[in-house]
């Protein structure tokens, strides 16, 4: 590790020296209405055929021989600025830059660069267009970024009504979400029906399938880079709406002009509401608060803090029992420029999320709680090198706490007893560098290595076994304390990342990229979609890190001056130690969990075809995705061969659907009135049926031949909207909006899961004998109409 | 508890949303295999020891499974003891596929059963350790507020009593026990008429270690004679009732695991399980003071 970081300083020492006789160009590029900093301008000197983007704070910096140039700066719905700038020396120049329309809607302020689908080396990544997705009709009306995303090439969903994602053949748990760096680790509310995000509050989002770069690590299969807003630093902003499903309202505004802003926002459920008004003795709410300040102290400095805080809690019977789950997040950032080409992020960052499970009875009463606590400090380096080498490297160090479950009985006379369940605790370092070098006009590389150091520490007891997989009792032998801080199993992997870009003409060129990815951090979930309540644990003694390497080849070309972007990309996806329950596993209150764990291999491949018009009045994106995802681990399907020896046969992963195809379109027809519409189709997902069944005792249990073996029907649903902008919003600062959606317009029976009973009429009575069976489909939405009213002044 | 967690996500999506239904599914090309199916229990009781051999089915087919009927089936003990079995030996309809002992005998705990079944042409084997049980202690019944409230069975809105157990739970050895209950004689198979039969199954771990005024399943009417029966398991054998709850109650992958077959202690891919256990029995009246 030393010997690694002392190449790194001479590399940098080194290029340092190469690059005299030469000045620097560096600023923010900022929106000229409310001081947002723009993520991915792009800055271009014809002259030189160089250029650079910003990045993720805004930041650009570039290195070119003395000389007065003419800089363009440009960016999707801004006018292009092209300013002259004699650089003589190092010079520092803010840009603001200035909305296309003046319409008014909101000015988008995510992005991009127009072409950078084709020019830019990064590949396997999608960034949300916030505007488009707005204009989407949303499930109830609430607009939400994760239901985008499950729209993206690549991309699977479990069904309708849950916030999982599947990526490229990933589990739901090989998802990174971060919300400004701090990882979110259940982004559903109500089980899904909307996700964390208020979307009023989403300045930027992106997500990264394959080519990761070496500053991700942590999860096999995606990033997904949620960025707040920071506040309008120029005026005071009120924004908000009344939905089906939850009220929200923001508030942003300067601190001091152009130096200093906050942000407040708040997001609440309404369905407590229709609940009691139903005479309904269960209770549902859901919240998210989130506040951002941004402190701009000198051009060298600024800061960061933000934080969000989210939870549902539902309850049954009047209270008798309940559930509660949450998130709450901490981000403190510093940006500093040491010089003019080396810019420094420094982010602390703690995560909780948590969950509570509590049933009030004199006899049977608990609650059970169970969290995991995150602490995590991250440096990144960036360093422009010149125009033709950016490097970025850095350090992060993070600590994690689980705390799987522990159990208070609610009253004197509850049969359950106080109940503590071993704490884990882990240890995570991170070592990367990487650069982004431009060979020629043709050809631009992006390398790196990422070292991945994993402790699994005490202090804990590990608990040793005869048989840790022993078929059906797994006896504890032996037992081991480990003191604060003392390794009790280490991993360390080594992780190479790269990207490549040859253009074949200034709107097409082709990609490719390698990476591999570890994870350390593993979700024990049980069925195909993740719940809260599915423990998170550590790599350890039991669980071994999860390794993907990943290929991926594109074609990129863009139409009718970048109008249109096309793409093609198909990827091959191994990965190692991919992680499942036994077959009958008990999940539940088990001190002896670790027992259960199995892990094998996992194997995905896929092609993806994307069509994306990004201007004029009418946007849309289409996708198409063909993909196949297996598993094969020891102790999962088991079946027994010819020879009556068990093996664990190969299945389908629950998210495995072959193909995939989206239509989005997005058409502003004029100020007033602006249509969407979004049509997706999938194959069904794979579901365990019964193959028979038999008589034991009383019961009527069903035969299982094999795992995934059955797919449910096909599923389609094809969503309108319609968003009214009244015409007097011009003239006035207060500013209504209508968006009327309707989901599932021709009421398509979308199964979201098929179970098995005795055969029962309507009235849930016995039909015969009680030995015949029926199967039975859950669908949750047919034809959905909605009314959204939103606001700002 | 597991019924909670359940609802969540489906309360989440289900019955919280208004919109969601469920409707009867044709499943189609289901590969249907008939398998070999063994029953079989051996109690510190008299009579109550059988074998029941017959085959699994079609998923669709209504009427009672297939049923072996010329099956050998013995069952040995470590002490020595051997047990042969015969068909129906009092010849009631509803006992074909039924196997009795030739001779009654009554089950010892501390020993260990050996099963060995011969049905088509395919030899079958189990062996199971039959531990101790307390005896019941004492049952009470009192009023169940929330059954008053909103009774369980909305058929039976008179079943407002719950019925409590007590049982002596050794401390120094890991213990594993079967409830079933009794209204009038008859077996309890759910909570509700809505409901398909359930198990209820424990480990002493998850009652703390004792089982002081444990609400028996179901609840019960003035007047009725509410039973208690609690059987002692050895652990493969808790293990298989504990899979076969889970199959019973699965939804279907979406959240909880996929459904996989219980693990049997039956060899050669029967379905089934052999078990050997002693009973306790208990019963109480409710008589409610007016």
């Amino acid at each position: 590790m030393i010997r690694f970081l002392i190449v790194t300083m001479l590399l940098f020492l080194n290029v340092a020296a190469w690059s005299q006789g030469k000045a620097t160009l560096n600023g923010y590029l900022k929106d000229g209405a409310n001081g947002e900093v723009l993520i991915g301008v792009s800055v271009y000197i014809p002259q030189l055929k160089a250029g650079t983007t910003t990045n993720p704070y805004g930041f650009y910096s570039i290195t070119v021989p003395p000389g007065t140039y003419d800089v363009v700066y440009s960016f999707i719905g801004y006018n292009t600025q092209t300013v002259s700038i004699a650089l003589t020396g190092d010079v520092s120049r803010s840009i603001e830059m200035g909305a296309e329309s003046t319409m008014m809607q909101e000015v988008e302020i995510s992005g991009e660069r127009v072409d950078a689908n084709v020019v830019g080396i990064q590949m396997s990544k999608n960034t949300l267009n916030l505007g488009q997705v707005r204009k989407l009709p949303a499930l109830f009306g609430e607009v939400d970024i994760l239901k985008s995303v499950q729209m993206l090439p690549g991309v699977i969903s479990a069904g309708e009504g849950t916030s999982a994602f599947f990526v490229r053949g990933g589990g739901g748990d090989q998802n990174l979400i971060l919300m400004d760096e701090a990882p979110i680790y259940d982004a559903s509310h109500l089980g899904g029906l909307v996700s964390v995000f208020n979307a009023d509050v989403i300045k930027d989002s992106e997500l990264y399938k394959g080519g990761i770069p070496a500053r991700f690590g942590g999860r096999l299969s995606s990033i997904l880079e949620v960025r707040t807003i920071d506040g309008n630093n120029k005026n005071f902003q009120v924004q908000g709406g009344l939905g089906t499903l939850a009220s929200r309202l923001s508030v942003q505004g300067p601190i001091k002009q152009d130096k200093a802003s906050f942000l407040l926002s708040g997001r609440v459920s309404n369905i407590g509401a229709y609940l009691k008004a139903a005479d309904v003795d269960n209770g549902v709410t859901f919240y998210d608060l989130n506040g951002k300040i941004n402190l701009k102290v000198n051009d060298k400095n600024r800061f960061f803090i933000s934080g969000y805080l989210g939870r549902d809690k539902i309850t049954f019977d009047d209270g008798d029992a309940g559930f509660g789950w949450g998130n709450a997040t901490a981000t403190f950032r510093w940006n500093h420029l040491f010089n003019e080409r080396l810019f420094s992020n420094t982010s602390l960052i703690a995560s909780r999320f948590d969950y509570s499970l509590e049933i009030n009875d004199p006899a049977q009463g608990f609650k059970w709680t169970s969290d995991l606590t995150e602490v995590s400090l991250k440096n990144d380096l960036s360093y422009f090198i010149n125009t033709n080498n950016e490097l970025t490297f850095g350090y992060h160090l993070t600590s994690r706490r689980f705390q799987p479950a522990r159990i208070v009985p609610s009253s004197e006379g509850s049969l359950f007893k106080r109940t503590e369940f071993e704490k884990m605790y882990a240890l995570d370092h991170a070592l990367f560098i990487s650069n982004e070098q431009r060979i020629n006009d043709q050809i631009s590389l992006e390398y790196g290595v990422r070292l991945s150091i994993f402790q699994n520490v005490g202090p804990g007891k590990v608990y040793w076994y005869e048989d840790p997989q022993a078929a059906d009792n797994p006896v504890r032998s032996d037992s081991s304390e480990y003191n604060r801080w003392e390794t009790i199993k280490a991993y360390i992997n080594l992780e190479p990342r790269l990207g490549v870009r040859y253009a074949l003409g200034e709107d097409k060129s082709i990609k490719a990229s390698y990476n591999r990815m570890v994870q350390n951090t593993h979700q024990m979930a049980a069925g195909t979609v993740p719940l809260p309540f599915n423990n998170w644990a550590p790599s350890g003694p039991y669980l071994k890190p999860q390794v993907a390497d990943q290929v991926a080849l594109g074609y990129f070309q863009n139409f009718k001056d970048n109008m249109y972007e096309g793409s093609v990309e198909v990827y091959y996806k191994d990965v190692n130690n991919v992680t499942d329950f036994a077959d009958n596993a008990e999940i539940l209150l088990n001190e002896d969990l670790s027992t259960e764990y199995r892990q094998g291999d996992s194997w995905a491949y896929g092609a993806e075809f994307m069509i994306n018009k990004k201007k004029g009045k009418l946007t849309g994106m289409a996708t198409y995705t063909w993909s196949k995802v297996m598993r094969k681990i020891d102790g999962v399907n088991q079946q027994r061969d010819a020879d009556g020896n068990v093996y664990g046969k190969t299945y389908a992963a629950g998210y495995d659907r072959r193909n995939v195809a989206n239509i989005i379109a997005a058409y502003d027809y004029n100020d007033k009135w602006t249509f969407g519409a979004s049509f997706t189709y999938s194959t069904g997902r794979p579901i365990t049926l019964p193959s028979g069944k038999y008589e034991l005792d009383g019961y009527m249990p069903n035969t299982i031949s094999e795992r995934n073996g059955y797919r449910m029907p096909d599923f389609h649903h094809l969503d309108l909207s319609v968003t009214l902008n009244p015409r007097k919003n011009a003239t006035r600062r207060f500013k209504g909006q209508w968006v009327f959606s309707v989901y599932n317009v021709y009421s398509r029976k979308n199964a979201f899961t098929i179970y098995t009973r005795t055969k029962r009429d309507d009235d849930n009575h016995v039909i015969g004998d009680g030995t015949q069976k029926e199967a039975r489909m859950i669908y949750l939405f047919p034809v959905l109409p909605s009314v959204t009213y939103n606001i700002k002044f | 508890m597991n019924k909670y967690i359940k609802q969540t996500a489906l309360l989440a999506l289900t019955a919280l949303l208004v919109t969601a239904c469920d409707e009867e599914y044709k499943m189609d090309g289901l590969k249907t295999q008939s398998t070999v199916v063994i029953e079989g229990l051996v109690t510190n009781l008299p009579t109550r020891q059988f074998v029941k051999v017959s085959r699994s089915g079609d998923f669709y087919a209504s009427g009672k499974t297939e049923r072996i009927t010329n099956a050998t089936v013995q069952v040995t003990d470590n002490a020595g003891n051997t047990y042969t079995y015969v068909h129906n030996p009092n010849g009631h309809a509803d006992s074909v596929g039924y196997y009795k002992p030739a001779v009654p005998f009554i089950g010892q705990v501390g020993r260990t059963y050996n099963l060995t079944v011969q049905a088509d042409g395919e030899t079958y084997t189990a062996s199971d350790e039959m531990f101790h049980i307390n005896p019941i202690e004492e049952l009470e019944f009192r009023v169940d507020d929330d059954q008053v409230d909103e009774p369980e069975d909305e058929d039976f809105p008179n079943r407002i009593y719950e019925v409590l157990m007590t049982v002596e739970e050794p401390q120094e050895t890991r213990d594993y026990y079967l409830f079933r209950t009794y209204r009038n004689g008859e077996r309890i198979w759910a909570e509700s008429s809505e409901e398909d039969p359930e198990i209820y199954v424990t480990d002493d771990v998850l009652v703390g270690g004792e089982i002081n005024d444990i609400a028996i399943p179901g609840y019960f009417e003035n007047g009725e004679v509410a039973g208690a029966e609690i059987y002692s398991l050895s652990r493969p054998v808790f293990i298989y009732y504990r899979d076969l709850s889970k199959i019973l109650a699965n939804d279907g992958g979406m959240f909880d695991p996929p459904p996989a077959n219980p693990r049997s202690n039956i060899s050669n891919n029967a379905y089934g399980v052999f078990q050997a256990s002693a009973i306790s029995y208990d019963e109480i009246r409710i008589e409610a003071a007016e």
